[in-house]
């Protein structure tokens, strides 16, 4: 598995983590209670930034093993993120559209949208952008390999 | 992703030359194990630079190693 795959794995794993620790969060206290609960949104804020740190940390420690190559990354890698980076844009665009014609329409008659989806919009948007890319990798590996 | 139109010969040279592995074959043209192991199955097709990297490795031209099929 080269690091980049490894990276991959990481990058879904976190997604996943942050996704179902979120989740977790907004069922145990109320999601309706976003507005008001001041916890709630520090634990939603903890949550997304640990979760990007652990995974920006994680990105900077180079495993090498002795006696393989000296090229962790190389043009065939370079590649696959290239590819990758096209899934992770769609991916996104295609998550703030779904966000936005799903408002629009559940909130018509409102003529107001919540506050508590300005947050959600931003925590799904972090999620799906490591989700996307972290896929988009491990696919472009598939059909590469 | 079509299956690349290039054929090579690297596994074939890689024995042809003392049974050369993969990973010294990598570690000599600068690129992953796994790349190589992508080339010789012909999932993927290299850069100039990384086909005329290889075929020096082997010193031969590099038609020698890739062949292009329509």
């Amino acid at each position: 598995m080269t690091p980049l795959q490894k990276r991959a794995w990481l990058g879904l794993g976190v997604g996943i983590g942050m996704s179902v620790a979120i989740l977790a969060v907004f069922i145990a206290r109320g999601g309706t209670s976003f507005d008001d609960d001041l916890v709630l949104r520090a634990i939603a804020y903890v949550l997304c930034v640990g979760g990007l740190l652990v995974y920006a940390i994680t990105l900077r420690i180079k495993r090498r093993k002795p006696g393989r190559s000296e090229v962790l990354i190389d043009e065939r890698d370079k590649e696959i993120v290239r590819r990758a980076t096209m899934v992770q844009l769609w991916a996104v665009l295609l998550s703030l559209f779904i966000w936005a014609i799903a408002l629009t329409e559940a909130y018509w008659d409102q003529k107001s949208i919540p506050i508590v989806f300005v947050y959600l919009i931003a925590i799904s948007g972090l999620i799906v952008n490591i989700l996307a890319q972290a896929i988009g990798i491990l696919i472009g590996y598939r059909r590469m390999r | 992703m079509p299956k690349a139109e290039i054929r090579n010969r690297i596994r074939r040279l890689r024995f042809d030359h003392g049974e050369m592995t993969q990973e010294e074959l990598a570690s000599r043209v600068g690129c992953t194990r796994q790349t190589i192991i992508a080339l010789e199955a012909e999932k993927y097709v290299p850069s100039i630079s990384l086909a005329f990297r290889i075929a020096r490795v082997f010193g031969v031209p590099v038609e020698e190693v890739f062949q292009y099929e329509e």
